[in-house]
C-alpha cells in the first residue's frame, strides 16, 4: 500500500511538472494566428482608417501575411457610409489560412469572417483575444452574438458564443471571433461611452447574465 | 540489478507473479472453466463493447454523444466516453464478485482449511486473492488505462493553446479565486485522480467482496449482500451520470451546471473521473460551477481515502479468514 501511495504522489508530481512545462511552452509562442488591431487603430501595420480607398488594395497585396492574389473587391450592398467590401486571405506561418472580409469608412473599419463560405470559418478565438489584449471592459448582448468592448483601444470584438438566449450567454475561450470593429477615432472616452445594447462588466468565462438571474 | 527486477522487488511478496500461492490461485481460476467457455465469454464481452462503441460513434456523429450533453470537447473523447464508463463499471462488478466466488469455491471443495494451514493462515490467501484480481483483469485494465493516458497527453498539449494562457483564462472570475500555481496543482490533482481511480475502485470492490466472503459465515447471505451491493453500484452509476445532465442548461429562464457536490459525485460514483480527462470540459466546470475548481483536488483526496478503506477491509478480511473453524 505504501508503494501504491508513493506511486500516486510520483504521478501527481510528474503531471504537475508536465502541466507547468506545457504552459511555459505555450507562452513562448507569442504570435497569434490572426493579428489584432493595435492601440493606434492599425491592423498588422495597415492603417485603413487614414488610408485613401484607392491605396487599400495595394497595401493589402504588399502585406507579408496576406496572399497577394487573394485580394479582390466584392460587389455587395454595404451599410451606408462604408466603402467597398474587399476579400482577402491571411496566411501566417504554422497557422491555418483565414479568409477575411474588410469594409471601412472614415476613421473606422471592420474585419469579419467570410460569411459567403459554407464553412464560415472564424477569424480567431476569444481565448486568443484575451491572451493578447487582456480582459475587455464590458460584454454586450446583440441577440445571437456577443460584443467584447475594449473602450480604450476603440475596439469591439464580435463573438458567436457557445450558447446564448434572451437574457444570458455562455462565453468560452474556444468561441469563434467573427468580427473586429475598430470604432471611429472621434468616439467618446471610455468613461463617457454609452452602451446601447444590454451590457455588463467583464466577469470571466462561463455564464454571463444581462439581467438579474433567477434565484436558485 | 535490472530496472525490472528493482521494480518487482518493491512489490509485496504475495503480489509477485512468481509467488507459489498466487500462481496456484491463478491456475485454479483458469481451470474453473473450459478454455472454450473462457474464450466464448471474452468474445461476447468484446462483441458487446464493439457494439456499444459503434453506437456511441453513431450518436456522436449526430451531435448527441452518449452520456455527454452540452459537450464542446474533442470528437474522440465523445465517442469513447460512454463505452469506457460502462467498461469501468463492468470491471468494478467483476472485481466484487470474482475473488469472493473463488473463496467460496475453496470452501465448497473442502480445501479451505488445508490452504490456510499451508499458507500461514488465511491471511496470505486473502491478500493473494486480492492481487490475483489485477492479474486476471490485466487486459481490461490496460484497455481502460491506455485511453486515459492518451487523454492526459492531449490535455497537456491543449494547455499550450492561447499562447499558453489557456489555464489562466479559465481562472478569471471563478469562485474561489485561484492563482495560476494553485490552478496547475488542482489540474494535476484531477488528472492524477482520473488516471488511478479505475485501479483504486477495482481494488476497493475486490477488498469489499473478500471482506463479505470472509466475515459472513453463511455463503447464501454473503451472496445476497454482494448482489445488493452490485445493484446499488449500478444505481449509483446511473444516478451520477444523470445528475449533471439533469442540471444542464434548461431554458432562457434558468441555467445551471450543477454544484461541486454533483460533479464530485459524478467523478467518484459515475465515470471515475473520465469527464475530467477532457481539458475543455474540466475548465468549463471551473467557470460554470462555484468551487468546481476544487473537484480535482477533492477527487485525489478521495483516492487516498479509498486506498485506506481498501487496506482496512483487506486487513479485516484477512483476520476473519485466519480464524479457526472457518467452514
Amino acid at each position: 500500500m505504501k508503494l501504491a501511495g508513493l506511486s500516486i504522489v510520483v504521478l501527481f508530481v510528474a503531471l504537475l511538472v508536465g502541466a507547468a512545462g506545457a504552459r511555459w511552452i505555450g507562452q513562448q509562442r507569442q504570435d497569434a494566428a490572426f493579428p489584432l488591431p493595435g492601440a493606434d487603430g492599425c491592423w498588422d501595420g495597415l492603417c485603413f482608417s487614414s488610408m485613401p480607398p484607392e491605396d487599400v488594395l495595394a497595401a493589402l497585396r504588399a502585406s507579408p501575411r496576406v496572399v497577394p492574389e487573394s485580394v479582390a473587391i466584392v460587389e455587395r450592398v454595404l451599410p451606408s457610409g462604408y466603402d467597398s467590401l474587399i476579400a482577402f486571405t491571411l496566411a501566417a506561418p504554422f497557422h491555418r489560412t483565414t479568409p477575411v472580409l474588410l469594409y471601412w469608412a472614415t476613421h473606422s473599419y471592420h474585419l469579419t469572417r467570410d460569411w459567403r463560405l459554407p464553412s464560415n470559418p472564424a477569424l480567431l478565438w476569444v481565448g486568443d483575444v484575451l491572451a493578447g489584449l487582456g480582459p475587455p471592459d464590458r460584454v454586450g448582448w446583440l441577440g445571437n452574438q456577443i460584443s467584447l468592448y475594449y473602450a480604450n483601444r476603440r475596439l469591439e470584438v464580435l463573438v458567436a458564443p457557445s450558447e446564448i438566449d434572451l437574457v444570458w450567454a455562455r462565453i468560452l475561450p474556444g468561441d469563434a471571433v467573427i468580427g473586429l470593429f475598430v470604432v471611429p477615432a472621434d468616439s467618446p472616452r471610455a468613461e463617457d461611452t454609452i452602451y446601447y445594447p444590454p451590457s455588463v462588466p467583464w466577469q470571466g468565462f462561463g455564464e454571463v447574465w444581462f439581467s438579474n438571474p433567477p434565484s436558485r | 540489478m535490472r530496472a525490472q527486477d528493482y521494480l518487482l522487488a518493491q512489490v509485496p511478496p504475495w503480489a509477485r507473479p512468481d509467488n507459489p500461492l498466487l500462481r496456484y490461485v491463478l491456475q485454479r481460476e483458469r481451470r474453473r472453466h473450459a478454455p472454450a467457455i473462457r474464450l466464448a465469454i471474452k468474445g461476447i464481452g468484446a462483441g458487446v463493447m464493439v457494439a456499444v462503441l459503434l453506437f456511441s460513434y453513431q450518436m456522436a456523429q449526430q451531435d448527441t454523444p452518449l452520456g455527454l450533453s452540452d459537450f464542446h470537447g474533442s470528437g474522440l473523447f465523445a465517442v469513447l466516453y460512454f463505452p469506457l464508463a460502462l467498461a469501468q463499471l463492468f470491471a468494478m462488478l467483476i472485481a466484487l464478485l470474482a475473488p469472493a466466488n473463488a473463496l467460496a469455491a475453496e470452501q465448497a471443495r473442502g480445501t479451505w482449511e488445508t490452504l490456510k494451514i499451508t499458507s500461514r493462515g488465511g491471511e496470505l490467501v486473502v491478500w493473494t486473492r486480492w492481487a490475483a484480481v489485477f492479474y486476471q483483469m490485466r487486459w481490461l485494465l490496460i484497455a481502460l488505462f491506455v485511453p486515459r493516458l492518451f487523454f492526459a497527453g492531449r490535455m497537456l498539449v491543449d494547455l499550450t493553446a492561447y499562447q499558453g494562457r489557456h489555464l489562466d483564462l479559465y481562472l478569471t472570475g471563478i469562485t474561489p479565486a485561484a492563482p495560476p500555481a494553485a490552478g496547475l496543482a488542482l489540474l494535476a490533482a484531477g488528472m492524477t485522480a482520473s488516471l488511478v481511480l479505475p485501479f483504486v475502485m477495482i481494488g476497493c470492490n475486490a477488498a469489499l467482496g473478500l471482506f463479505l466472503a470472509a466475515a459472513i459465515p453463511r455463503r447464501q447471505i454473503a451472496g445476497l449482500i454482494r448482489l445488493a451491493v452490485m445493484i446499488g453500484e449500478w444505481f449509483v452509476f446511473g444516478l451520477a451520470l444523470l445528475v449533471v445532465e439533469v442540471n444542464g442548461r434548461a431554458s432562457w429562464y434558468s441555467s445551471g451546471a450543477g454544484t461541486w457536490r454533483d460533479h464530485l459525485f459524478l467523478t467518484l460514483g459515475g465515470d471515475q473521473g473520465l469527464r475530467l480527462m477532457d481539458l475543455r470540459t474540466q475548465f468549463e466546470m471551473w467557470a460554470d460551477v462555484e468551487y468546481g475548481v476544487l473537484v480535482g483536488g477533492l477527487a485525489l483526496a478521495a483516492v487516498f481515502g479509498l486506498a485506506l478503506l481498501t487496506n482496512g477491509l483487506l486487513h479485516l478480511a484477512a483476520r476473519r479468514a485466519s480464524m479457526p473453524g472457518r467452514e
